[in-house]
């Protein structure tokens, strides 16, 4: 699994691609952590290159969420498709959380 | 169409031995002609037996975990997760309450919850001071 992350118009875009897993999971829960504790308040979390995800990934973007919204920030999801939709489909998320196909959508309108 | 596939791995059972664990079962399942979306769940659910077993079994320290999986083309795939540790029944854990707001969702119980969902039969049994977990995914 690989994380980038880069400023976007005030926001912080994290792009992860290859697999969330119960070993990889821990490594971006870190990240976004980090990001939360630096009061990086608007995350856009960027599934494109994602193909995998398991619970341990769902438990990273929940976690995540809750944090930010404890600080009234935001966690929007960009490019979730494939076997990743479906896993949040199967969890009931993909209608809880904020969610849009791209970052520049997102962006505009998170 | 592949004939009947089998394997039997037996690794300690912490994460750094999952991507073994994984690959051997995918690896099967692309021998027996799965489809890559199938073979994606079956992966998924594989994932979240042995990650249960890993966190909870072993309380004290080591332990092993034993995987076998089953291929025919008349029963499809049948995995059994076998460890040695702390009797624990993974299926009578209380089921996620998926209508919860996200911020409401308690943290944990989605990974028995695609188990449940995905395999068409789950059962557990405790046998010999082992848990056995037996998954059965429809041909």
């Amino acid at each position: 699994m690989e994380v980038q992350t880069q400023q976007k118009n005030g926001a912080t875009v994290v792009a992860v691609t290859g697999r969330l897993d119960a070993v990889t999971a821990p490594d971006l829960e870190k990240t976004l952590a980090g990001l939360v504790d630096q009061n990086q308040l608007k995350i856009i979390l960027n599934m494109t290159g994602l193909s995998y995800i398991s619970s341990a990934g769902l438990r990273c973007v929940l976690s995540t969420s809750k944090k930010l919204g404890a600080k009234r920030g935001k966690l929007i999801l960009t490019g979730v498709m494939g076997m990743v939709k479906e896993v949040f489909q199967m969890a009931g998320l993909y209608d809880l959380l904020t969610i849009f196909s791209t970052d520049e959508e997102a962006l505009k309108g998170g | 169409m592949a004939s009947n596939l089998q394997l039997d791995l037996t690794l300690p059972a912490n994460k750094e031995n999952l991507a073994c664990f994984l690959g051997a079962v995918t690896g099967l399942a692309e021998g027996a002609g799965l489809q890559a979306s199938r073979i994606q769940m079956v992966e998924l659910v594989t994932e979240e037996a042995l990650v249960n077993v890993m966190d909870y079994a072993y309380p004290e320290g080591d332990g092993s975990i034993t995987l076998s999986a089953q291929w025919t083309p008349s029963d499809g795939l049948v995995l059994t997760i076998t460890d040695q540790g702390t009797p624990f029944d993974v299926l009578s854990a209380p089921p996620p309450d998926l209508n919860l707001a996200a911020d409401q969702r308690p943290i944990g119980g989605l990974g028995i919850h695609f188990i449940k969902k995905i395999a068409a039969k789950v059962t557990y049994a405790r046998t010999d001071g082992r848990n056995v977990l037996t998954i059965v995914f429809a041909p």
